[in-house]
């Protein structure tokens, strides 16, 4: 299964290259540049691509002998030549604070409407950075160090299948309380204990009341890391993998895991009745000192998908118009393109003008042509004429030559008088 | 930068089907054939000689519908083509109307050549009738009539050749020459109906694969233009020399494409080319009326879409006016004419406005 992608949190929406022409967000600054160099700084006459505007107007004026005066495809107030616009590189702060103030009122507003369906924060909202999804390891650690830890992590595995045991036989009714049972010492029910509260891990998030995410010290990485400790005891902990979640169907919950804020990371335990684990995460903070040598994962899993997309992924409808926020993006992207398709409409019937009988050739055709007439043998005019209301019968002016009929003679002269009488009857 | 738009007074009352202006450089004259059975006489000019909303002259009655009209030897002499099968002569100033000749089914197009005095009509009974209205006044005259493999739907002339456009996309095009002297030699002899087999200079295929709507000739003989029903139109070249034919082209434009992607396609109606600089303007159904640079393929001017369809197009003889004739153009899966307005607009044109663009 592929891991479900989140959306971009504020931090990686500020961070994100944006296009000063259009206000179009992009993945990366290679993908903005390209962007730019085919959008907005491209030459209509001869397709070539250059780097800036400033370049262009130098190409146009040397090459074609033409004045550039504004950027093709920009929005109001970017056409201007004046700023040098390469990348990221040369927008002035003022545009830039315009961008940020968007994106924050983009986001407040998605998030607040976030709220408003699910009553949850959006996943990496408020102050603190997105906790990554995979909990970080120290992989330098000492592996007694390690063992230690993983000692104490069973001893209290234990503590809280008891609890959960002991829970479950109360509260009949609980989802969660599976059967959780000392025995899980068995390969079994370790497995079933393990996958459920992965399975409901995922809807972690929307449980009211139990935002707190614990995490697992021992998710795929550490198993990466350390493998020691699994193959030293298999029984007891079984390396159920978070993505193996049979049970999830079974938790109400389910239909709502589309949501689920991954950002969670897989270790959370939604178990009302297991007491907190303060110790374990306390245990993992020391543990993962957050090595300042890695990359910075969020950033590195910027999700290639745009946010519009990944808002439809999420809310499984798009955008409604009515948020100004998204809204806007949505009205930026697009008009970005429809200046631009604008504006290059002429270049484009330019070149088709310039091609030659190649635009005959259906490579480019769209597949839905219609022919206002398309009539093969007859035209416009013969159907016309077939009209009632045009209708002529020629053998009401029996007066008149036809060829063929009558001597040539009388093709002129004697008519010359009943040309000009109009019929009654019509 | 941008011209001025004239609105031409009372207007016809039904579709137009050709406009014409006068070929005399410094007339503002414009005849316009209907399909309400009148040819209307226009001029720019009001009384003072000041370029305006221009007058109606003079309105000449037709017993039908009337589907082609142009100028003849001077501004006062108009020959039209009509439904009622008749190919008439009219002199404006008495409003006279002399009867050329009779086909056997609507006449479609009339055009008349200054250097070798012919009338040339074509009609939908698949014939051409050359006549020489000179020769007219003799009741021994008679037309000659040259016989074609299918309905003509446009003809155009230049001052050496004529081309005829046909159904099944065919092209005749003959050399005007050789057929005033051959129609001349058959006067003598009238029989047989006064039927002429006139080998064309070429016989052409059209480039475009749809039904063609119009052809207009290069003032400079060198070439035409066709367009068809589907969106395109083709430039060709009378030299029939390798390196001339293999520049022909052809583009398509006049088309929209809808939200659903469905590419709507409008018959290029009317093709005019500039007297003076060579340049061409092609009307669509769309209403959209673009100014084209054959030569270097380029694209002049586009102006604003019409109400409705471009019926006709027309440069006035010294090329400071773009004629522009609106009217509503039969549609499939209609049985009756859109309703629509009926407008003649007449450009005003800039300087350069029609001007080819130097090279590149």
């Amino acid at each position: 299964m592929v891991k479900k992608k989140r959306p971009p949190t504020l931090q990686e929406k500020l961070e994100m290259p944006w296009c000063y022409y259009c206000n179009r967000e992009f993945v990366d600054l290679v993908v903005l540049t390209t962007h730019q160099k085919t959008k907005h700084f491209r030459c209509d006459d001869c397709a070539r691509r250059l780097n800036t505007a400033g370049g262009l107007k130098v190409h146009m004026s040397q090459v074609h002998k033409k004045e550039l005066t504004e950027v093709a495809g920009a929005i109001e107030g970017r056409r201007g030549l004046d700023v040098e616009i390469f990348g990221m590189e040369g927008i002035p702060a003022e545009a830039i604070r315009l961008h940020e103030n968007q994106i924050r009122h983009e986001y407040a507003e998605m998030n607040r409407e976030h709220m408003e369906r699910t009553g949850n924060p959006m996943p990496g909202s408020g102050i603190q950075p997105p906790p990554s999804k995979k909990p970080k390891l120290d992989v330098t650690e000492d592996v007694s160090n390690m063992k230690k830890r993983l000692a104490e992590h069973r001893a209290k595995r234990a503590a809280e299948a008891a609890a959960a045991a002991a829970a479950a036989a109360t509260e009949p009714s609980s989802g969660n309380g599976t059967p959780a049972s000392p025995a899980s010492n068995t390969p079994v029910a370790a497995a079933a204990a393990q996958n459920v509260p992965n399975a409901l891990s995922l809807a972690a998030g929307l449980v009211p009341g139990q935002p707190y995410s614990y995490h697992m010290p021992y998710g795929g990485v550490a198993a990466v890391a350390a493998p020691v400790p699994y193959g030293g005891s298999p029984g007891s902990y079984s390396p159920a993998t978070p993505g193996h979640a049979p049970g999830a169907a079974a938790s109400p919950l389910a239909g709502n895991s589309l949501h689920a804020p991954s950002a969670h990371g897989y270790g959370a335990t939604p178990n009302p009745n297991q007491p907190t684990p303060t110790t374990d995460s306390s245990a993992r903070a020391s543990a993962s000192p957050l090595p300042a040598g890695l990359p910075n994962r969020p950033q590195f899993e910027a999700p290639a998908v745009n946010f519009q997309q990944m808002q439809q992924i999420h809310m499984g409808h798009p955008l409604p118009a009515a948020s100004p926020a998204a809204g806007d993006t949505l009205a930026n992207g697009s008009n970005g393109d429809n200046v631009t398709s604008g504006a290059t409409a002429e270049a484009k019937v330019e070149t088709t003008a310039g091609a030659t009988e190649k635009v005959d050739k259906p490579a480019k055709k769209p597949a839905n042509v219609r022919l206002i007439y398309s009539d093969k043998k007859i035209s416009p005019e013969e159907k016309m004429a077939a009209l009632p209301r045009y209708a002529f019968n020629r053998a009401q002016f029996p007066d008149n030559t036809a060829l063929g009929e009558l001597p040539a003679s009388t093709v002129t002269g004697p008519i010359r008088d009943q040309d000009t009488v109009l019929d009654p009857a019509q | 930068m941008s011209s001025n738009l004239i609105t031409v007074a009372s207007p016809p009352e039904d579709a137009i089907s050709a406009l014409k202006f006068s070929p005399n450089p410094d007339s503002t004259r414009i005849v316009v054939s209907s399909w309400d059975k009148n040819v209307y006489l226009y001029d720019l000019r009001d009384e003072n000689g000041a370029v305006g909303e221009g007058k109606l002259l003079q309105k000449f009655e037709h017993r039908a519908p009337v589907l082609d009209v142009c100028f003849g030897e001077n501004e006062n002499e108009i020959y039209t083509a009509g439904l009622d099968w008749d190919v008439r002569k009219i002199d404006t100033n008495t409003g006279e109307q002399t009867v050329l000749s009779s086909h056997e089914a609507g006449v479609r197009n009339v055009v008349y050549s200054p250097e070798y005095k012919l009338v040339i009509s074509g009609s939908w009974d698949s014939t051409l009738h050359v006549h020489r209205p000179e020769a007219g006044t003799n009741t021994e005259y008679i037309p000659a009539v040259i016989p074609l493999p299918s309905k003509p739907f446009s003809l155009s002339i230049t001052p050496t050749k004529l081309v005829v456009a046909m159904a099944s996309r065919s092209f005749y095009i003959y050399d005007l020459k050789s057929l005033a002297l051959l129609t001349a030699q058959a006067d003598g002899a009238s029989t047989d109906g006064n039927k002429v087999e006139i080998e064309p200079w070429q016989r052409r295929e059209s480039s475009l694969k749809f039904m063609t709507r119009c052809v207009a000739c290069m003032p400079d003989d060198a070439g035409y233009a066709c367009s068809s029903i589907e969106g395109r139109v083709a430039v060709e070249w009378f030299d029939p020399s390798p390196e001339s034919q293999a520049r022909k082209y052809a583009f398509k434009f006049h088309r929209q494409t809808t939200e659903d992607d469905v590419d709507i396609v409008y018959p290029v109606n009317a093709l005019a080319f500039h007297p003076v600089y060579g340049t061409f303007a092609s009307g669509g159904g769309d209403g959209v009326v673009a100014i084209w640079d054959g030569i270097s393929r380029r694209r002049i001017r586009l102006y604003h879409k019409h109400e409705s369809s471009v019926a006709a197009l027309a440069f006035s003889g010294n090329g400071n006016y773009l004629a522009i004739g609106v009217s509503p153009g039969f549609e499939d899966g209609k049985d009756d004419m859109a309703e629509g307005v009926v407008k003649i607009y007449v450009r005003q044109l800039g300087e350069t406005e029609a001007k080819r663009k130097s090279a590149k």
